[in-house]
């Protein structure tokens, strides 16, 4: 596959071309958005609808699909008459992987590559696990939160299997960036799907503890945050029950020069799913307000008071939480 | 990971380890510390000046703007090659922006957008990212404008939901200039001269696009064109816009969309498919409004009464289209006693309102577990942080989170969704620079200002489904 060098030759010019007619295209006599194309585009174009309009399924058109995919990677109607194409000539879908390879390598934000990558490893079988799931590795190397990546990725993992080294993929990309939250997405999603572990509820407890430390290190996090809650998500009365949790609210309180946003939301939560506080947990919370004297008995409200004052951004949000309180609440 | 009892650990051991941690900040810290620091860099320079060159600063440049946009709208350079197979979206992002920006097109420039648009259609209905060759037939797009016939044009680029919807809205969009009921009347009859209509080929072929995985793969977009051209027989014609606008109601039905045929399935393919169809079926029946007036005022009472009966038989082998054409027709009824009255104009807009929601009752009666299955879709890709994903398992996302909730507010399924947990995640999505991100720990952006505020504008609304939830 020559591109390259076969775009020097107009197609008019090519003797293999000889007998077809270009389509060229009927934007009518007072188009808008008119794009200026350059003459290469546009003969290629009007060579493509000729042979789309044949339903020509063809070597000669598969290559001219690859030139015209190259002057627009975007165009969708060349890539599903190039899949119509690979399927009548029974092309080598390991050669087409690679050739998509070539064009994601300039377009990798083009939902039409990732999508003709999903059908030809789907059409492939398990004999394309591990190549895609090396690919997608390669993306992160340079995007690790590269999201048709992500996507394609766990197709993968769910169409086509390959879950042994997940968990500790995701560990490795925590390790490398506790921030990346596309790699908290992929944790929970191998957490509660891979077949090889016990699912959520039997994982929950270790992952507490992860989740706690990442959190203890970086307490201004937000991704730990969301994804402890996470491991809760049907289960509120296990999320106030758990110590663990209740432990590291009140070691972000009592700490210095950190964020307490996420911890006095945590802790608001817990509060409106029952939570009976502490003394200690009291305390500590309302050692944030401006307050002097001891704690008053509404501590949901004091919470939400000093959310409004360390997290401003959101005041308006805190102030319709505290006027949406369950009434039981303490 | 070595794991250290929660419960020792100390205070002092919490921040001596954020210390060492922030001496190797991480790809995330310093692409966001890289944007803060140029937001902050700009807020400083807008505050060191004096008050009238800040005003200057905020200053919406509108004719720039509008002629920016205009002039693109009539030629693009060789760069958009790149999005040859987007141009119905190019029109819809120009003229809707001229349209927000309060202005308008001319009329010739008008005319050859709907034009284009046209040449854009596939025959099996939805749009392509751009046209084809001409065919054989004519087409009549009833829900802009009546008084042109067109060309429907054999389309070189499948029918693309995202294209579609950007078609649609554009065609609305300049819809909006022309009150349909000051529509010339006489050009209207004209046109529906050549009407044509959905055939029951179609409908089958849309039974027939059933997934057997759950979802429904509906490759082919109909968007209320007619095929088929009928002789001057007034009845017919209305008989068949009725149809296509009870057929359109039951495309709302067909979920999860792909893209296109063959193409991908991901939640923006629900929100750019149903967007525009409850979009078009409500103009279909504004305009089968005004078609009643012409009637009407032309006193073609009895024409009237033959055409319900007409519809009746007709329905009588497919009792779902029955219950929608009977409220249109009980709408033509009134109408036309009204009519009688002589006093139409005055209880015009009372009429508006009674057949909105005539129209509204339409689409949802046809609310039932087919509905329920783009629900279920959009509620699996509701993710553990709030958000919602681009498919079920991905990471929640603005923009998927923009298509997910429009979608289920436009099927009144929102709050199926977990709604206090989606609010938290979009509140929190928005950064110190006053600006929002799309996903946890990215950057902010622009585009994510409308993605993720959607919300504040069905505040109210949202705030009353979650505190019924609770």
């Amino acid at each position: 596959m020559n591109s390259n060098s076969d775009h020097k030759m107009p197609l008019s010019q090519r003797p293999e071309w000889s007998d077809v007619t270009p389509v060229p295209q009927d934007d009518g006599p007072n188009p808008v958005v008119p794009i200026s194309y350059t003459d290469d585009f546009r003969e290629t174009m009007d060579y493509f609808r000729a042979v789309y309009l044949a339903d020509e399924r063809s070597p000669r058109a598969l290559h001219l699909t690859a030139e015209a995919i190259a002057l627009n990677a975007a165009n969708y109607t060349v890539w599903q008459f190039r899949r119509l194409i690979l399927e009548s000539l029974e092309a080598d879908l390991h050669e087409e992987l690679n050739f998509v390879d070539l064009v994601a390598s300039s377009n990798s934000k083009n939902y039409q590559i990732w999508h003709h990558r999903r059908w030809a490893a789907e059409k492939l079988g398990a004999e394309a696990t591990s190549r895609e799931l090396e690919f997608t590795k390669k993306v992160f190397s340079a995007d690790a939160k590269h999201y048709h990546a992500w996507s394609h990725r766990q197709w993968v993992l769910q169409a086509l299997g390959g879950w042994e080294d997940e968990l500790a993929y995701c560990q490795q990309l925590l390790e490398e960036d506790i921030f990346n939250n596309s790699a908290w997405n992929q944790r929970y999603f191998v957490i509660t799907r891979s077949p090889l572990l016990g699912g959520l509820e039997t994982m929950r407890d270790s992952e507490v503890s992860y989740t706690a430390e990442a959190i203890i290190s970086k307490p201004e996090n937000e991704s730990p945050w969301r994804y402890l809650r996470g491991l809760f998500k049907n289960d509120m009365q296990s999320l106030v029950n758990d110590p663990q949790v209740l432990s590291l609210c009140l070691t972000v309180l009592k700490a210095e020069n950190v964020s307490y946003v996420f911890a006095l939301s945590m802790l608001l939560d817990l509060l409106c799913h029952g939570l009976q506080p502490s003394e200690e947990l009291k305390n500590a919370a309302h050692a944030l307000t401006s307050e002097a004297g001891p704690p008053g008995s509404d501590l949901a409200r004091t919470v939400c008071s000093v959310l409004e004052r360390v997290d401003p951004m959101r005041i308006n949000y805190w102030k319709w939480r505290k006027s949406t309180l369950p009434a039981q609440v303490v | 990971m070595s794991g250290s009892a929660i419960g020792t650990d100390s205070p002092a051991a919490a921040a001596a380890g954020a210390e060492t941690a922030a001496a190797t900040p991480t790809v995330t810290q310093k692409d966001q510390w890289m944007v803060e620091s140029q937001v902050f860099h700009t807020y400083q320079h807008y505050s060191s000046l004096p008050i009238k060159a800040q005003s200057v600063l905020l200053e919406l440049q509108r004719d720039k703007h509008i002629e920016f946009l205009t002039k693109g709208l009539r030629q693009l350079g060789p760069s958009f090659s790149v999005l040859d197979a987007n141009r119905p979206w190019l029109c819809y992002w120009i003229i809707h922006s001229i349209a927000l920006l309060g202005d308008s097109v001319d009329d010739k420039l008008e005319e050859s957008a709907i034009d284009f648009l046209n040449r854009c259609q596939d025959p099996e209905g939805g749009y392509g990212g751009g046209p084809g060759q001409a065919s054989c037939f004519a087409i009549l797009n009833v829900f802009y404008r009546v008084d042109v016939c067109f060309l429907v044009l054999r389309c070189h680029n499948l029918p693309h939901l995202a294209t579609t919807y950007a078609a649609v809205n554009t065609l609305m969009t300049l819809g909006g200039y022309r009150s349909l009921s000051s529509v010339n009347r006489w050009s209207v009859f004209m046109t529906l001269k050549q009407f044509i209509v959905f055939s029951d080929k179609i409908y089958s072929f849309l039974l027939q696009m059933k997934h057997s995985s759950g979802g429904f793969r509906f490759d082919i977009f109909l968007l209320l064109i007619a095929r088929h051209i009928f002789n001057n027989d007034l009845l017919c014609i209305l008989l068949l816009l009725s149809l296509a606008s009870s057929v359109c109601s039951l495309m709302i039905q067909l979920f999860p969309f792909r893209m296109h045929h063959g193409g991908e399935i991901d939640v923006r393919a629900c929100y750019t498919a149903i967007s525009p169809l409850k979009a078009a079926a409500s103009a279909l029946h504004s305009l089968i409004l005004s078609l009643l007036f012409f009637l009407l005022n032309a006193k073609f009472a009895e024409e009237l009464l033959h055409l319900l009966n007409f519809v009746d038989n007709f329905c009588s082998s497919a009792p779902v289209h029955r219950r929608v054409l009977m409220q249109v027709a009980s709408v033509l009824i009134l109408r036309m006693m009204l009519s009688m009255n002589d006093a139409f104009s005055y209880f015009k807009w009372y009429l508006e309102s009674f057949i909105s929601m005539q129209v509204a009752s339409a689409l949802n009666i046809l609310d039932d577990e087919l509905v329920q299955n783009v629900g279920n879709y959009i509620l699996s890709c509701q993710t553990y942080e709030g958000g919602i994903a681009g498919e079920p398992g991905s990471e929640a996302h603005g923009g998927y989170t923009f298509c997910g909730f429009a979608t289920m507010l436009l099927i009144n399924e929102a709050n199926r969704l977990d709604l206090a947990r989606l609010i938290d995640w979009v509140v929190f999505r928005q950064g110190v620079e006053g600006g929002f991100q799309g996903r946890t720990n990215k950057l902010v952006d622009g585009c994510y200002s409308f993605w993720q505020v959607v919300f504040v504008s069905v505040r109210a609304r949202v705030s009353v489904i979650v505190r019924i939830q609770h």
